[in-house]
């Protein structure tokens, strides 16, 4: 742990965030994708809609 | 605030201790009033703050503070571009003092103050749960000057900041235990994606969200050294990421356990009872004080707390128990009148002043003052559990308490007494009636007595000596 946090302490405040950021965008991409196809299907068969908005502790 | 703590300068104006970090500008205190510097560098973003409308929108809507433009003002240095006057904020608060729902509401906020930015062409360059104060029960972002230019083909560059800061530290709350976000005490950069992973149980990998925004995370921040990749991003592929952040953060809930004060008046023999008249009474003293500031320290789950905003207070609410807080957090936040804060904090080890010199944030005690104190059922527990003397229990009283104090003395015979003064037999010739009413008279004359038929509890209405 101790080992960690010093080399973690040479590491500038973005690096690795940004690939994070790549990663996880073309991986909510690639679902977004798939269920929106998903969707268009339901909602052609049931006529229901989707909510996406959350508020805290709903 | 003692002169150690001010940063030293020629002109007896204030720069507040905590505000050196960020080069476009800093808050200063002049006549004890908080100013803003702007500094010339930060000036394009801030023409492009109010161009675009982004100011109007963010402050209409509070999610931003409010401001006006001092005219002439050249700023502490002689050197700013411009010199803001932001709206005054009556309590101070801290990440340490949040409840969880607090956190999470900070948390939504900023996300949505970025996704708003991100339409008007700016984005948030730091995430700091630092830089969002309470203004009762409701969060704003108080650092106007961390709003800058978008660049849509780079990733938010506050993203790490902002899984430290709010995202680690709500899933540990969730998934481990709720008390962890008083960590932020020792933890000022937050909680990195390295450590939340190793609290985190094995099943959260199994979760897509917490696999991505921690586990890997942690994994990608430990083995890439050196530059990130020329990225090639767009405003599509951070808005997505943002919105499911936001709707992983609005979907945690607190991890329960029982609370200390969970069934204190339900579990009591004398219940409804006792309750309802101790109600009766203190509404009664409530109604013969009078100020603008009221404190309820050991505000349990908030009911006296609520009969004080009743009363027209502006209230700070205090309890050690974080779910006591968060429940109230969360009723307060229904409520429709905006002047109760609530705050989780240890009156026996209050938090301490932090940060670079101690000075960035201020010790609790010095922001605690209030016209009016509410102290019910609480100096029988520093007396015994604590062993505080009944004198400095007074003194500490005395001190956050510039007019009334509203304070309930249980007496030894008490069942809830005779359960924390076991194994203590010693520390109870120093308690009764007599003693109490001596510790109190140094700093306070006695108003009013009213003695609760059921537990011989008797409540006081005290006024400050002048």
């Amino acid at each position: 742990m101790t080992f960690m946090s010093k080399f973690l302490l040479y590491i500038d405040p973005g690096s690795g965030s940004y690939l994070v950021q790549m990663i996880i965008a073309a991986i909510l991409g690639a679902m977004f994708y798939f269920k929106n196809i998903w969707f268009r299907i339901r909602t052609f068969f049931t006529g229901r809609k989707r909510d996406d908005k959350k508020e805290p502790g709903a | 605030m003692t002169k150690r703590n001010q940063v030293p300068d020629l002109t007896g104006v204030r720069r507040l201790g905590g505000s050196f970090r960020d080069p476009a500008g800093f808050l200063f205190f002049e006549n004890d009033i908080p100013l803003r510097q702007v500094n010339p560098v930060y000036a394009d973003n801030f023409k492009l703050l109010t161009g675009s409308g982004l100011y109007q929108e963010l402050s209409d809507a509070g999610q931003l503070i409010s401001h006006e433009i001092v005219p002439e003002h050249k700023g502490l240095d002689g050197k700013a571009w411009c010199v803001l006057r932001p709206k005054w904020l009556s309590f101070v608060s801290y990440p340490y003092e949040w409840s969880f729902f607090q956190l999470q509401q900070a948390a939504v906020l900023t996300l949505d103050i970025n996704l708003k930015a991100m339409a008007k062409g700016m984005i948030l360059k730091d995430a700091s749960a630092w830089n969002i104060q309470f203004d009762g029960c409701r969060p704003v972002l108080v650092d106007t000057l961390s709003l800058e230019r978008y660049d849509k083909s780079k990733p938010w560059v506050a993203y790490r900041q902002f899984c430290q800061h709010f995202l680690n530290p709500l899933l540990l709350a969730a998934y481990c235990d709720a008390t962890v976000l008083q960590e932020f005490i020792f933890r000022r950069e937050g909680f990195s994606a390295a450590y939340a992973a190793s609290r985190l149980p094995w099943r959260t990998r199994l979760n897509l969200g917490i696999l991505m925004h921690v586990h890997l995370n942690k994994r990608l921040s430990v083995n890439t050294s050196g530059s990130d990749p020329a990225a090639t991003f767009s405003f599509e592929k951070l808005e997505r990421v943002l919105l499911h952040l936001r709707g992983m953060v609005a979907s945690l809930k607190p991890r329960a356990s029982k609370t200390t004060w969970e069934d204190y008046y339900s579990g009591s023999i004398s219940g409804e009872g006792y309750l309802n008249e101790k109600a009766a009474v203190v509404e009664e003293l409530i109604q013969l004080t009078n100020g603008i500031t009221a404190t309820d320290l050991g505000c349990n789950n908030g009911y006296f707390s609520r009969m004080l905003q009743q009363a027209g207070y502006r209230v700070i609410a205090i309890d050690s128990d974080v779910q006591a807080i968060d429940q109230l957090a969360r009723a307060n936040h229904q409520s429709p009148v905006n002047s109760l804060l609530t705050i989780v904090a240890d009156i026996s080890n209050p938090s301490p002043a932090l940060g670079w010199r101690n000075s960035e944030d201020k010790q609790l005690i010095d922001r605690l003052e209030a016209d009016t104190c509410l102290s019910l059922a609480l100096w029988h527990h520093l007396y015994f559990q604590y062993n505080i003397p009944l004198a400095d229990i007074a003194a500490f009283t005395a001190s956050i308490c510039r007019q009334f104090l509203i304070v309930e003395y249980v007496p030894v015979d008490d069942k809830k007494t005779q359960i924390i003064s076991r194994g203590k037999e010693q520390l109870i010739p120093g308690y009764s009636r007599e003693a109490f009413e001596k510790a109190v008279s140094v700093f306070f004359r006695i108003i009013e007595i009213r003695m609760l038929s059921e537990e011989k509890r008797i409540i006081y209405l005290l006024k400050r000596n002048t």
